[in-house]
């Protein structure tokens, strides 16, 4: 009986537990709905100001500043959101001591509510995200990464933001993945430890937050096409403020009723969304963009901490002194593609002369420097390829160019080509002089812009190493390796053969050649053009620029000059003809001094006269000192007759009133160059001899 | 990976941006878009900086200006 008794108080004390757990429970339901619904009889107006993909252009956070600032006046309910991607996009923010400073005190300053990490926010490496992430003012958040063994602590997945009246707002974060790679797009080596899965995928595990807020908002860093999916699968979300493919939403869309919004990229347009809450419901929501390059007004102390960060002096940090300047595009080209494969451990690496910018780099080389020699964004790009691929890349350019305008590393080259620039074959051999193993792969490294215009065969369609050339440039140079291999290096070579019916016009005892910088010496290609000129014209001087002379090309000593030699030797062939006239020697003597300060270096070949050029210890050209052929110096009072080629010469504006009498001739530069080959018979020594020198400044 | 400007198929490299592509389709457009007097849109008509990250499938446009 007793046992009965206990049995069936058991029985009723085990029902009033659940009874009791269950009222629990749904009180606990009842608080937080009340929690949510809190102050329902008032219509509640939130703004979220959002950008995405700042990528350091931080000139438009005091407009930003300035916008936030006033609204917060009007409405305690302001929140400012970022979408991701704070780095990588301007020197001046990038190369800031210490790294992200700039951003994150701006950030901090601006009093950002929130941010979720972007792909490019690794750029700088986990060192350099942590500290970020440590000294924000606001919380960080990613759901789609597990920290296992890197550097940053585990980020939060979602935060709750509330407004003044206690209603709440569910922003989940999430970041972009390589299908292929499974890591956002950066480098490999700085996702080290951290582990990442599908955006869309991780987000649908937080569908329940619909529940425990007012607003769910995705901070997302997917990229459109994604933030379109995930609308589709989540229709629990409210809104997405996306970022990462930089889409600039102007009008604003709703997929599954979720808002989907971006902000472009780079500071240009904020992001404004206005939502207006009734009962705790959203009962109306919008968004626009603000383009930030119409508005015009700042916060002043904003504005002064930006032109602060924008003198930065690290800029002018060197990276290294060099002994010998590096010149021309085969040594610069080289410097430049060793310094790619050596940061991205490559095999074989090219560069396109065009993406070479300066004609040297001397004494100390700031950061500065490299963004002048290469000012450009283009990344590097990593194919896998055979050496009959690596041909075909070769033979393009070739064939477009009219010569070897890849400079490279990893290997060195040589195009055979008849007369008519038709390659017949290409010799690849490594840096020991071997050829290369045809039935091996290679890992190749081309900047984006050979990797998109270039036409080649490539079985790999390759993958952007997501780092630009400029970034390895100033890695490559802090090692302090020695930089005098560069000098007179030469990486490409050109053969002829000959083939076909070709015209005899002549025979050379001298090798005739721009050689690879037609800047730093007179040349006998440039010495024998120049005499072309003179000897048909019959003027005491001729002169011809650098820079229409063909870089690289080379007619042996002793080989038969054929016609279809001509146009390699110089560039602009139609368009050159000879303009003659009277010129003072002092008009002379300043306008050579002028080009050669505008080069800085050697501007004008020349032909009936000798020049010197000084330089100051800061070389820069101070003064030249001109002669005629015979050694006797250009008097001032003198007039001289001179020949110019008529496509610089008209651009030479401020000599035009200088030259009198002026007359052009009727033969083009390669009539007169054929006349004056077939007239001469054979070439002499006289085209080698060096008829400018350079030289420090006597004083 | 693939992409479509102007309806035309192009192969570009994993990880281009707008940019690649459109100097891989061609580049005087690219050029045209660079110097602002022509814009690039995706398939909802939205402007796409040149810079934007690429998804495998997606369709660009490219428009005159206004």
């Amino acid at each position: 009986m007793k046992q009965r008794h206990a049995k069936f108080n058991l029985l009723i004390t085990q029902v009033l537990i659940g009874f009791v757990c269950l009222m629990l429970s749904f009180n606990l339901k009842g608080i937080q709905a009340d929690e949510n619904n809190k102050n329902i009889k008032d219509e509640t107006k939130i703004v979220i100001f959002h950008i995405n993909d700042v990528h350091s252009h931080i000139d438009n956070f005091a407009k930003i500043a300035k916008l936030v600032e006033e609204e917060r006046k009007i409405n305690p309910d302001v929140f400012l959101m970022n979408a991701g991607d704070n780095f990588s996009g301007n020197p001046i923010v990038d190369h800031y001591v210490p790294k992200g400073e700039p951003i994150l005190e701006l950030m901090n300053k601006l009093k950002f509510d929130i941010q979720v990490i972007g792909n490019h926010d690794f750029d700088y490496g986990q060192t350099i995200l942590k500290s970020f992430i440590k000294r924000a003012n606001f919380p960080i958040i990613c759901a789609n990464v597990k920290v296992s063994g890197g550097v940053i602590s585990q980020p939060e997945p979602y935060v709750f933001l509330k407004t003044k009246n206690g209603l709440k707002i569910a922003v989940l974060g999430i970041v972009q993945i390589d299908e292929d790679t499974q890591i956002p797009s950066t480098l490999s080596k700085n996702v080290e430890g951290v582990v990442f899965s599908n955006g869309i995928e991780e987000a649908k595990k937080y569908k329940y937050l619909k529940k425990e807020s007012n607003i769910f908002i995705a901070l997302s860093h997917l990229g459109y096409e994604d933030d379109e999916l995930l609308a589709k699968e989540m229709s629990e979300l409210d809104i997405i403020i996306g970022g990462h493919s930089h889409t600039i939403i102007e009008n604003q869309t709703e997929i599954n009723k979720v808002l989907i919004t971006q902000a472009g990229a780079y500071g240009e347009y904020l992001g404004k969304i206005v939502i207006t809450l009734k009962n705790g419901q959203i009962i109306k929501k919008r968004g626009e963009l603000i383009d930030l390059n119409s508005f015009k007004k700042e916060n002043p102390k904003i504005k002064a901490l930006i032109a602060k960060y924008n003198d930065n002096p690290e800029l002018n940090q060197v990276l290294t002194k060099l002994t010998k300047p590096i010149i021309g595009n085969s040594e610069l080209g080289s410097l430049m593609t060793d310094a790619v494969r050596n940061v991205f451990d490559l095999d074989i690496v090219f560069h396109n002369s065009g993406g070479i910018r300066i004609d040297k780099l001397e004494g100390e080389v700031t950061i500065k420097d490299v963004y002048t020699l290469f000012p450009f964004e283009n990344v590097v790009v990593q194919f896998k390829m055979t050496p009959a691929e690596i041909r075909t890349l070769i033979k393009f350019d070739y064939e477009r160019h009219k010569h070897t305008d890849l400079m490279v590393s990893g290997i060195q080259y040589t195009v055979k080509h008849t007369m008519k620039d038709k390659v017949k074959n290409i010799e690849l051999r490594d840096e020991k002089g071997e050829f290369l193993d045809e039935n091996k792969t290679y890992d190749v490294g081309l900047n984006s812009y050979i990797a998109s215009i270039y036409k080649f065969s490539h079985k790999d369609p390759g993958r952007s190493l997501k780092t630009g050339v400029a970034h390895a440039i100033i890695q490559y140079l802090k090692q302090k390796r020695d930089l005098t291999i560069y000098n007179g290096i030469q990486r490409t070579f050109e053969e002829l053969i000959y083939e076909g019916d070709l015209t005899k016009i002549g025979k050379t005892e001298v090798e005739i050649s721009a050689g690879n910088d037609p800047f730093g010496s007179s040349t006998s290609a440039g010495n024998l053009i120049a005499d072309a000129m003179r000897f048909s014209t019959r003027v005491n001087i001729a002169l011809f620029p650098s820079r229409l002379q063909k870089r690289n090309y080379k007619i042996k000593a002793g080989e038969s000059l054929f016609e279809e030699m001509i146009p390699k030797l110089y560039s602009y062939v139609d368009k050159n003809r000879i303009i003659t006239g009277y010129m003072k020697g002092s008009d002379l003597k300043q306008f050579i001094l002028k080009r050669s300060q505008f080069r800085n270096n050697i501007d004008l070949q020349i032909s009936g006269m000798k020049y010197k050029i000084y330089y100051d210890s800061e070389g820069k050209v101070v003064s030249v000192e001109c002669y005629l052929a015979n050694e006797e110096k250009i008097v001032d009072s003198l007039t001289y007759t001179i020949a110019f080629n008529d496509y610089d010469f008209n651009k030479y504006y401020y000599i035009s009133d200088k030259v009198k009498e002026q007359s052009v001739s009727k033969k083009d530069l390669y009539e007169i160059l054929y006349a004056h080959i077939k007239g001469v018979g054979v070439i002499s020594s006289s085209i080698s001899e060096k008829r400018v020198e350079i030289l420090r400044s006597k004083k | 990976m693939k992409v479509k400007v102007n309806n035309r198929e192009i192969e570009t490299f994993s990880g281009a941006l707008v940019g690649d592509a459109l100097l891989k389709y061609s580049k005087k457009e690219y050029k045209f878009i660079r110097n602002g007097e022509k814009i690039v849109v995706d398939k909802h008509d939205n402007k796409r900086f040149l810079s934007g990250e690429l998804s495998a499938g997606e369709t660009l446009y490219i428009k005159n200006k206004g």
